[in-house]
């Protein structure tokens, strides 16, 4: 997420900005379509972060919204906000489809084509894309579970709080794991290459 | 699990709060970690156009088969683009229950929306009006058409009710039926039947149906027996109390027959109140009436003067005199407490004559094997035989005996009283349902349903705490397990 982006308006905006007017005596319903249009993007890049396939990417966010509509009645916003609560179902979806490509056995979509090619080599002449390639080495190179949290924390700007709810862990375990990525993140920006 | 974490360091902390001011908007939080942000937002996987415009698609389909628009539109409206993948087998079984459960926010399973076919066109799988779509267990009985939520707490209402309906309804008539059934059977089980005056009124419909199997040759109304007892608790009460139906133990001055030749063990406890200062007055004319009824004292214990003069009696009379026995000494005083017992013992008995009659036939067969016995041991063995049968058999006179004197007599245990300190004789039921009534019902339902309770507890604890520990670690693995697949992404 760039700095200033219009992606990165504080979640809690966004939240109130999806959910419907509170009903007496029953649970507020979400707006799933406008949580499509507000965190698609997010939850695409969140998701092809994780699976790291473009094509199951889009599966997900797809599934992701369909459980979404089917399941709107059940969201609680006292357990969490709304676009928390989509993390949620995407990373469940995300669990989905890597079990079904685990069983499955043979990868048989294409592979992401964010490998640095001849082209690139020219452009790390530049020393902007050479630590943007570096930085995005050091990010390919991380275990799926701290390349799912720099997801969620860079990608989707979600709090500390709402990624350890997505996550199942605590605060301070998120806080934790995130400050170690973003040490090794660092240190991988001067590691010369 | 339930492990306290330490705190972060505070460096750490300094550093997530600069993240979140750069990722806020705050460039001049740490120019280095914007840079950073700024790369990493440089590796961000972007959609492409095409995708964009497929998720559209099956969005908009998505929401109008959410919206109940019939399956041919929606099916139109996602015949569009999508993208062609194949993913492996998809047998709709790797779908991680628990997964969906741990997302927060939702607490439902996460099956439906991928079981469907993965290639071709793709079909909503948003469960519409007409259930095609296959939802969790948990909706399917509580959600959606919502028809089993009114059966379930039926049922579960039932569940409770009947149980406290049963429980309570023990303390009715089904003792008395339990008599019917060890009076109509033979047997010897003991079917004591305490008539103590306060039950007598309220012994209901099963007692009367009790009453009525109860074999008696004499059936005296309620005027008749009023005047015998309860002179001291009033003659209205008197009257109510015998009121119900004829007693079995309610007989004239003939003996009882009982039905032929059953054979009963009856006997009676009864307590009377008298003034203080009337123990001695009151022993004489228990005295006269035991002697009259034709019986005698087995014990006696009188203490005229004290504190509580107060007098204690063990008479035997015939039984055939008993009631007229208990209903003079009743008139004694206030009678307090009649507590009636019965047994019968008519199989018990007839068992002793058949086991006499079977020892005697052994014995006269032993007689006679004996006089022809010429051998001198064993006719010594077969004396010795005899005089084992011999001894059995006197012994099992000996029980007949004794068993016929206690059918043939009755005991009365009279206790006489003088303090008021004894039980007074409560108010006889008069059949009419009151605020007495309602408070001893609501009692006992919440007896009945604190027993339920504390059993449920018993029970239930247990397994909850057992459930609640498989559900952790069942939720801790499929954690691991999705963590696992995740890392190796």
């Amino acid at each position: 997420m760039v700095p200033g982006d219009a992606r990165s308006v504080p979640m809690s905006e966004t939240a109130t900005a999806t959910l419907a007017p509170p009903v007496t005596r029953s649970r507020p319903t979400i707006d799933v379509e406008a949580l499509f249009r507000a965190d698609a993007d997010d939850l695409y890049a969140y998701a092809c972060t994780v699976v790291r396939d473009p094509s199951v990417a889009e599966e997900v966010v797809a599934t992701t919204f369909e459980r979404a509509l089917t399941r709107r009645h059940r969201f609680d916003p006292r357990r969490g906000n709304a676009r928390a609560w989509l993390f949620g179902i995407a990373r469940n979806a995300a669990i989905d489809e890597l079990r079904r490509r685990k069983r499955g056995a043979a990868l048989t979509h294409d592979l992401p084509d964010d490998r640095p090619g001849p082209a690139d080599d020219v452009a790390g002449r530049d020393e902007d894309a050479h630590r943007r390639r570096t930085v995005a080495d050091a990010i390919a190179a991380l275990p799926g579970r701290d390349r799912e949290l720099l997801a969620l924390k860079f990608h989707s700007g979600l709090a500390n709080a709402e990624i350890a709810e997505i996550l199942g862990i605590s605060t301070t375990n998120a806080g934790s794991r995130l400050h170690r990525v973003m040490t090794h993140l660092r240190e991988a920006c001067h590691v010369p290459s | 699990m339930f492990r306290r974490e330490a705190p972060l360091h505070p460096d750490a902390v300094r550093d997530l709060d600069a993240l979140d001011a750069v990722l806020g908007g705050d460039h001049d939080a740490d120019p280095t970690l914007a840079l950073l942000a700024s790369d990493v937002d440089a590796a961000r996987p972007r959609m492409d156009d095409a995708a964009r415009e497929r998720l559209e698609t099956r969005m908009q389909a998505a929401i109008l088969a959410d919206r109940g628009v019939p399956a041919e539109e929606s099916d139109a409206a996602a015949a569009g683009p999508r993208v062609d993948r194949t993913s492996g087998p998809d047998d709709g079984a790797g779908h991680d229950d628990a997964a969906d459960h741990d997302a927060p926010g939702h607490d439902g399973p996460a099956r439906g929306a991928s079981d469907g076919p993965r290639s071709g066109v793709w079909m909503p799988r948003v469960a519409s009006g007409g259930g095609g779509g296959r939802r969790p267990l948990r909706e399917r009985l509580l959600g959606g058409g919502g028809a089993w939520r009114p059966a379930l707490v039926t049922v579960a209402l039932a569940a409770i009710a009947v149980p406290v309906a049963i429980s309570v309804s023990d303390g009715g008539g089904s003792g008395a039926t339990s008599d019917v059934a060890a009076l109509s059977t033979g047997g010897d089980a003991p079917t004591s039947t305490p008539e103590s005056f306060d039950a007598g009124g309220a012994d209901d419909a099963g007692g009367a149906t009790a009453d009525a199997e109860r074999p008696r040759s004499v059936d005296r109304t309620s005027a008749d027996v009023a005047p015998e007892v309860g002179r001291g608790a009033g003659a209205s009460a008197g009257a109510s109390v015998v009121a119900p139906g004829p007693s079995p133990t309610t007989t004239t001055d003939a003996p009882p027959t009982l039905g032929g030749d059953r054979q009963v063990v009856r006997d009676v406890t009864q307590t009377v109140r008298v003034g203080s200062d009337e123990i001695g007055d009151a022993t004489n004319r228990i005295t006269r009436v035991v002697q009259d009824a034709g019986g005698y004292l087995g014990s006696s214990q009188v203490q005229e003067r004290g504190d509580s003069p107060s007098a204690r009696f063990e008479i035997v009379v015939p039984t055939d005199r008993l009631d007229e026995t208990v209903g003079r000494l009743s008139r004694i005083g206030e009678l307090v407490r009649l507590d009636r017992r019965s047994e019968d013992v008519t199989s018990r008995a007839a068992s002793l004559e058949d086991q006499i009659a079977d020892l005697r036939a052994e014995r006269d067969a032993l007689r006679r094997r004996l006089a022809r016995t010429t051998n001198d041991d064993r006719r010594e063995a077969r004396r010795r035989e005899l005089r084992l049968l011999t001894n059995r058999i006197a012994g099992l006179q000996a029980q007949q005996r004794s068993l016929r004197g206690r059918t043939q007599t009755s005991r009365i245990e009279l206790a006489v009283v003088t303090g008021e300190n004894e039980t007074a004789l409560p108010a006889p039921d008069d059949d009419a349902w009151g605020v007495d009534d309602a408070l001893d019902d609501a009692g006992r339902v919440l007896e009945v349903l604190g027993g339920a309770a504390i059993v449920a507890g018993v029970v239930i604890v247990p397994l909850g705490g057992l459930l609640l520990v498989g559900w952790l670690v069942v939720r801790r693995r499929r954690r691991r397990i999705a963590d696992e697949l995740v890392d190796e992404a």
